[in-house]
């Protein structure tokens, strides 16, 4: 259940649609693969916490996008379609924003267990559990250890102190 | 207020506060140690939560500016290319290291006879071997026994696995010919010592929930508060106080509530890191020491030594363990010892670091743009995340005076005290070195299959190793500590962390830290009836 009451948000309902839109753009779901999007509630919820806490300069780097997308388009960002959306979003000039975004977007997608199951990891925390690891081949050391020792020598320069 | 009257004041509770606490404990003498920090809460670390690595970036981020927290000083280190690295609690820097363990070499403590450069160490490998076996046993070292890099030394543990990372790099530097060996590591393979072993959590460098990490909150602590050490949290120490005579008489600090409090001590050891202890000792100035005390060499603060480190990373076509298991795994020392036809004097440590995370893998390639977003992101993704492994090349950085830790005219931690501010410059020895290492690491990666290597150095937030600070040394002109840790200007004040290394190895410093601090524990018994002549 997300953990973000809408009305603890320092983001206006318009401003959490387009976040909303651009995390699903960045990550959307797969069929391919069997997961959500990146728009997904849950996960967004946990996307709109990370952005809260950087919400001063996400905000003015989303009203930076919207100008941009006014300009252009003049439409709002939400009024664009699939391609126009993601033309402005590659724009050098809103990359802030895109920066702000990818790092709140892969940060939850990627904390999700339906997601961490999908590229074989586990789907709970790493504690109690623990992870399997192969002990490897370890006949591999099997010519360093007949190499020699090579650590230099320095019993000729060696002082005694105690 | 009652007399707070001690025989011995240790300050700081990381990993040489805890060894030489641990040691003298046996005196029986009546021994306090304060630490700002707090005892931690295993099951609070990150691995215990699905967002490990955020968390690990931030409340557990190794950079205290970034932290940021009650229990953390900050630090001006705009003028340097990398940032300190620290923790502030029971444990300090263990909570967070990697536990990688391995000793310095007989050459490390000759740097001078053998190369030129820097100066020899006032001691040598054979004094201080007795230590390190002493230290193993306490803090619990898993290794292979027969390293051709090492003279010979014990291993308590059967090293952590190769996995599918260790397995490929190996293969890498057998087609090189080079050397590797598992990794000495401050990680329990076996329950020891009432800790439970490894379960490759794989997020070390966050703490252990598990345990199995050897960090000094859950090694030493334990050994020496049952012989009788006191330990008090949350006690930031302001200043060294000095009597008429020059000695030193105890310390102020402030306390968890932010109340001044005095201390008095028949002894004094500053356990507080290469930046810490500078620190205090340049703000306990009194008319006898205007300049800071113990300084009447000008070096407190001077030849601060990080180990500049270089990131080497590639990317396979099969999946090996990503964020699976502990970082250490397997190093080279091949190029360790000094061959100038390399360009550089001294040498480096290859450090295996096993794999990332799936956010880090993430965030890192998609703002790189290695990793695309939209339609491609799944497909692209999986061509990365647990198919990256590497290692880090940890080279030898050699003392200057002009590095220095001194105090920031404006900026003090949330008691007031002014904090360290650092000036560090990379010398063309440690760049040339640094070059050479991403360099042979390259082909190291690529022998090994790599499709794609990408490489960081320095690495600038990786300032993990504080040292040179206070110096030891037989010359009072010449250096801040004696060859037995104790001041030359106060005879009652030791210092036992990395401020004390006279040159920096290349290699991670905690054992030899902590060796140092057991060696000189034992040469303070050994004297206890003239301790200050």
């Amino acid at each position: 259940m997300p953990d973000v009451i809408a009305s603890d948000s320092p983001y206006s309902i318009e401003e959490r649609d387009v976040l909303r839109r651009v995390a699903g753009i960045l990550i959307p779901a797969s069929e391919e693969y069997g997961v959500p999007g990146a728009d997904d509630e849950t996960i967004f919820a946990r996307i709109l916490g990370l952005a809260s806490e950087r919400a001063e300069s996400i905000r003015t780097e989303m009203e930076a996008l919207q100008t941009r997308a006014k300009e252009r388009h003049d439409e709002s960002f939400l009024e664009l379609n699939d391609a126009q959306q993601t033309v402005l979003l590659r724009d050098g000039e809103t990359s802030g924003f895109l920066g702000q975004m990818i790092r709140c977007t892969a940060t939850a997608y990627y904390e999700d267990g339906r997601v961490l199951q999908s590229i074989d990891l586990k789907s709970t925390p790493p504690f109690p559990g623990g992870h399997e690891i192969e002990q490897g081949d370890w006949s591999l050391l099997d010519p360093v250890k007949a190499r020699p020792p090579f650590y230099r020598n320095v019993k000729a320069t060696r002082k005694r102190n105690l | 207020m009652a007399e707070d009257s001690v025989d011995v004041l240790i300050i700081g509770a990381g990993a040489s506060g805890a060894a030489i606490a641990w040691s003298l404990a046996e005196t029986r003498m009546h021994i306090v140690c304060l630490e700002q920090g707090d005892w931690m809460n295993p099951s609070e670390y990150p691995s215990a939560h699905m967002d490990w690595e955020s968390r690990a970036a931030g409340e557990f981020s190794i950079s205290p500016n970034r932290r940021g927290g009650m229990t953390d000083y900050p630090i001006n280190e705009t003028n340097s290319p990398i940032a300190v690295a620290n923790f502030n609690a029971v444990g300090g820097a263990t909570i967070l290291y990697a536990g990688h363990f391995p000793r310095f070499h007989p050459s490390d403590f000759r740097v001078r006879t053998l190369d030129g450069v820097a100066d020899d160490w006032p001691i040598d490998y054979e004094t201080l071997a007795p230590y390190y076996d002493e230290n193993d046993r306490m803090m619990g070292v898993s290794g292979l026994a027969g390293d051709p890099a090492y003279p010979p030394k014990p291993a308590i543990m059967p090293p952590l696995p190769l996995g599918r990372a260790g397995t490929k790099l190996a293969e890498g530097f057998n087609a090189m010919g080079w050397h590797w060996w598992p990794s000495d590591s401050a990680i329990a393979t076996e329950p020891y010592d009432g800790r439970d072993k490894c379960i490759n959590l794989g997020a070390c460098t966050a703490g252990c929930a598990q345990g199995a990490k050897a960090s000094t909150d859950i090694t030493y602590w334990p050994h020496a508060i049952r012989s009788g050490v006191e330990l008090r949290t949350r006690c930031r120490v302001r200043e060294i106080t000095v009597r008429k005579d020059g000695m030193a008489s105890g310390a102020i600090y402030y306390d968890a509530d932010g109340v001044e409090q005095e201390i008095r001590a028949e002894v004094v050891i500053l356990a507080c890191n290469g930046v810490g202890t500078p620190r205090l000792l340049l703000n306990s100035t009194s008319n006898l020491f205007p300049d800071g005390l113990a300084n009447s060499s000008g070096l407190v603060g001077r030849n601060l030594m990080f180990h500049p480190y270089s990131a080497i990373r590639g990317t396979f076509e099969t999946d090996l363990d990503g964020a699976r298991g502990p970082g250490n795994c397997i190093w080279s020392q091949e190029f360790y010892e000094t061959d100038t036809s390399r360009g550089f004097v001294r040498g480096f440590t290859y450090e295996i670091a096993r794999g990332g995370g799936p956010v880090n893998t993430a965030v890192n390639h998609m703002l790189s743009g290695k990793v695309a977003w939209g339609k491609d992101h799944h497909r692209s993704y999986r061509s990365v995340v647990n198919r990256i492994t590497g290692m880090v090349g940890i080279c030898e950085d050699l003392p200057e005076e002009h590095n220095t830790v001194t105090l920031d005219p404006e900026l003090t931690d949330s008691n007031g005290i002014p904090a360290p501010k650092t000036d560090y410059t990379l010398s063309e020895n440690s760049r040339r070195m640094l070059d050479y290492s991403v360099a042979r690491a390259t082909e190291v990666l690529e022998a090994a299959g790599a499709i794609d290597v990408e490489s960081t150095a320095p690495i600038p937030f990786g300032g993990w190793h504080l040292m040179g600070t206070a110096r030891m040394g037989a010359d009072p002109q010449a250096s801040v500590v004696n060859e037995w840790g104790r001041s030359h200007d106060v005879r009652n004040l030791f210092i036992v962390d990395g401020s004390i290394f006279v040159t920096s190895a290349g290699v991670n410093p905690t054992r030899t830290i902590q060796a140092l601090a057991l060696y000189v524990a034992d040469s303070m018994k050994q004297r206890l009836a003239n301790l200050f002549d």
